[in-house]
């Protein structure tokens, strides 16, 4: 008896591993959405890679507007007129990945999250970078990804928004 | 033979008395006089009659002040109480825009020392005789303020030379000192310390010993006795200890300074990150509590407490050869030296012709606005201080520029000229720092007004500008069009320079972060030159970064 709940536990604890997939360069299938995997530049002894939706609106970049290539036209600051969630967004990143946060903290990970807002407040675009041996999954990303685009919008304030087709916005990194 | 008879003696006796008296009284007076106010400049005397009514000897000249404990509770030794100046050697210079009376400490302090602990590990650093305390009397703007700065210099610095302490005092620090230089109040509450390798400053930990919510330093007993739950951590017990015959023979407890090199989830800044790994803590407490300091690894900060800041390195440029330009003032907030430009703090504007008054006053307001912006803009603001610019509104292609031949300022509109805009004339600040920076300045990296073209180097010129403004505001403006690969590669280049967005990088030609921050930067130039719609592209030339280089060499990071 003793062997046979050992064995379905191993068996469990196989399928849960194996149903993790990596993050390796390259794109990858996960359940709904193909992802793009990048290598980053190597600018310090940690080395990164990037994370993002195939089917993101902005992969090629956002276009300029007409008013952005005017000389005239007046930049947004962000920091007095772009208004979001922040911790709303770091608590669904720890609530994903809730079981891996010792694990995560034991290997020194950080994760970056850029998004794309459009000027209707919703995520149009989403980017994660994470180290190289990341333990962070295809499938976590799938979810956060998902959920943030769900349940955080952005607000604007001043009339400069206005004028542009989508607008960067970089979360503080978390540390993990 | 000569008898005198008693009354006779009795009436030599009274003159002779009185006499005597008179002999001894204007002995005394006269000795009283030369310590209170003879000999000493003016200067040295009008410090010592503020500091003696501020700081009274009790009637009791009780040694210790034992206090209750809490957040407002006063240390346990009342330093005012058993150091004293020596008035007869002060020192008077200006520093920092303000007078300094440095005086040493009276010899009846010489079997005293404030130390840091006594363990042999600490006693094998940072030996009684290596330490040398005097008192600081500033008179700025605000009025006098006195201070007790201590020098606690490591044996490897002195290499058996004592002497070498006489190299450090407040306006000069000798070029390799290694140690600490701590200041407190009179009373003998923590103020700042400052911890130097080989001349290079490496942490700092202020408290604000005047202002609310003040780190409690109750008192403790038993001697400065080392807690066993502070052990696990870098953390001193200053103590102020008494000699005698060579002997340690009493230790009072003062403040606990604590040096940390990891951290938990501290509260992140609004750019930067929401705390964690890189995160330090530290700093003064009393005995049960850390709060945050500072650590010799090289990654930093922290705010875990209300009246804590510590602040990342020094310019990386390092001190001069030979003596260097002394120690921080000891309620700084910036890891100064004397380097940073700051003259006088105000811009003088000037308008052009036909601005009403409504327009000269919004442009005030938005001049006003900018220089609070941010770290860098007030060191931009600062740094170009006393200098008169002139400002203008005329409607043209642009939303403000700043015009490297005048020097002047222009907005296109009024609407451009207001405080909401502010950050426009950061942007273009940074531009008249540029001009002021580069040889020939740079009017020719400009537009082309005949064929409104860019000239070779405006890329330069635009980069730079955007990458300044990214590491000061928290922004990833310089990729905002590039793609999701250029945005995040950009991103965790500057996430690295700035450690997730608590301090600013500090590059020295020569080193590998240089070489490397070089390598990247042109690596991101030519792409940013690349993106499609760019209005900054141009021909590149071979400039160095230097405006942005010099700038975050002083302004150390985003909390000012």
């Amino acid at each position: 008896m003793k062997k046979i709940i050992l064995t379905i536990a191993l068996l469990i604890i196989f399928i849960k591993c194996s149903a993790q997939t990596k993050l390796t360069p390259g794109e990858i299938q996960g359940k709904h959405d193909t992802f793009i995997v990048n290598k980053l530049s190597y600018h310090d002894s940690v080395r990164y890679i990037d994370i993002y939706s195939k089917s993101n609106k902005y992969n090629n970049g956002i276009p300029y507007t007409k008013e952005e290539k005017n000389r005239t036209f007046v930049p947004m600051d962000f920091r007095k007129d772009l208004h979001v969630d922040k911790d709303a967004a770091k608590q669904i990143i720890y609530t994903i990945l809730s079981d891996k946060l010792a694990a995560l903290k034991n290997n020194k990970e950080t994760m970056s999250v850029l998004v794309e807002f459009e000027t209707d407040g919703k995520i149009t675009d989403i980017s994660f970078t994470l180290k190289e041996d990341t333990l962070v999954s295809l499938e976590d990303i799938e979810q956060i990804d998902y959920s943030l685009r769900k349940n955080i919008t952005a607000t604007f304030t001043g009339e400069n928004y206005k004028h542009y087709i989508a607008i960067n916005y970089n979360f503080p990194v978390i540390i993990f | 033979m000569l008898i005198i008879k008693h009354k006779t003696k009795l009436r030599l006796f009274v003159p002779f008395s009185l006499i005597l008296i008179g002999i001894c009284y204007y002995g005394c007076h006269k000795d009283t006089k030369t310590e209170s106010t003879a000999n000493l400049s003016p200067t040295v005397a009008q410090a010592k009659t503020w500091y003696e009514s501020t700081y009274p000897i009790s009637a009791t000249n009780s040694k210790l002040a034992v206090q209750s404990t809490g957040a407002n509770a006063n240390p346990s030794v009342d330093l005012s109480q058993v150091l004293k100046p020596d008035w007869a050697h002060g020192v008077t210079y200006t520093r920092f825009k303000a007078g300094v009376v440095e005086l040493p400490l009276a010899p009846s302090a010489v079997n005293t020392v404030i130390s840091l602990g006594h363990s042999a590990a600490i006693m094998a650093h940072y030996k009684p005789q290596y330490t040398r305390s005097s008192f600081l009397l500033i008179n700025d703007s605000t009025g006098y303020h006195a201070y007790v700065m201590t020098i606690i210099a490591d044996s490897t610095y002195i290499k058996n030379d004592p002497t070498k302490l006489d190299r450090d005092k407040y306006n000069k620090r000798d070029s390799d000192f290694s140690g600490f230089c701590i200041y407190s109040t009179p009373k003998g509450k923590l103020v700042s310390c400052w911890y130097y390798q080989n001349g290079q400053l490496f942490y700092s930990v202020a408290a604000n010993p005047y202002g609310s919510g003040q780190v409690a330093q109750s008192y403790i007993g038993n001697n400065g006795k080392q807690l066993a739950d502070l052990e696990s951590e870098d953390c001193y017990d200053v103590s102020w200890d008494t000699y005698g015959n060579g002997e340690l023979t009493n230790s009072e407890y003062l403040y606990t300074v604590c040096f940390e090199s990891t951290g938990g989830s501290g509260g992140g800044g609004s750019t930067g990150g929401s705390g964690g790994g890189t995160t330090t803590g530290g700093g003064v407490g009393n005995g049960t509590t850390t709060i945050p300091c500072s650590t010799a690894s090289g990654s930093s900060i922290i705010t875990r407490s209300k009246s804590i800041n510590v602040y990342g390195p020094p310019p990386g440029s390092g001190a001069p050869v030979g003596v260097a330009s002394g120690y921080p003032p000891p309620t700084t907030t910036t890891s100064c030296d004397e380097t940073p430009v700051t003259g006088p703090n105000t811009i003088k504007i000037v308008f052009c012709q036909g601005l009403t008054t409504q327009e000269q006053n919004s442009i005030t307001s938005t001049v006003a606005a900018f220089s609070t912006e941010d770290c860098a803009s007030r060191f931009l603001y600062n740094y170009f201080g006393g200098k008169t610019i002139s400002f203008c509104i005329t409607p043209g292609n642009y939303n403000a520029n700043y015009n490297p031949a005048t020097g002047g300022f222009t907005f296109s509109t009024d609407q451009m000229a207001t405080p909401a805009n502010a950050d426009l004339l950061e942007h273009e600040f940074f531009h008249d720092y540029q001009n002021a920076t580069y040889p020939g300045g740079i009017l020719p990296y400009g537009e082309n007004t005949t064929t409104g073209a860019n000239n070779p180097g405006a890329v330069n010129i635009e980069f730079e500008q955007a990458v300044f403004n990214d590491i000061a505001t928290g922004g990833r403006s310089a990729f905002s069009q590039g793609t999701p690969q250029q945005r995040d590669d950009y991103n965790t280049w500057i996430n690295g320079l700035t450690q997730n967005g608590i301090v600013y990088p500090q590059l020295s030609p020569g080193t590998a972060a240089y070489s490397q921050f070089m390598t990247s930067y042109n690596s991101f130039l030519s792409e940013y030159n690349q993106i499609p719609g760019n209005a900054y592209t141009s021909t590149i030339i071979n400039l160095t970064p230097q405006a942005l280089i010099n700038l975050f060499n002083i302004v150390t990071t985003p909390n000012c």
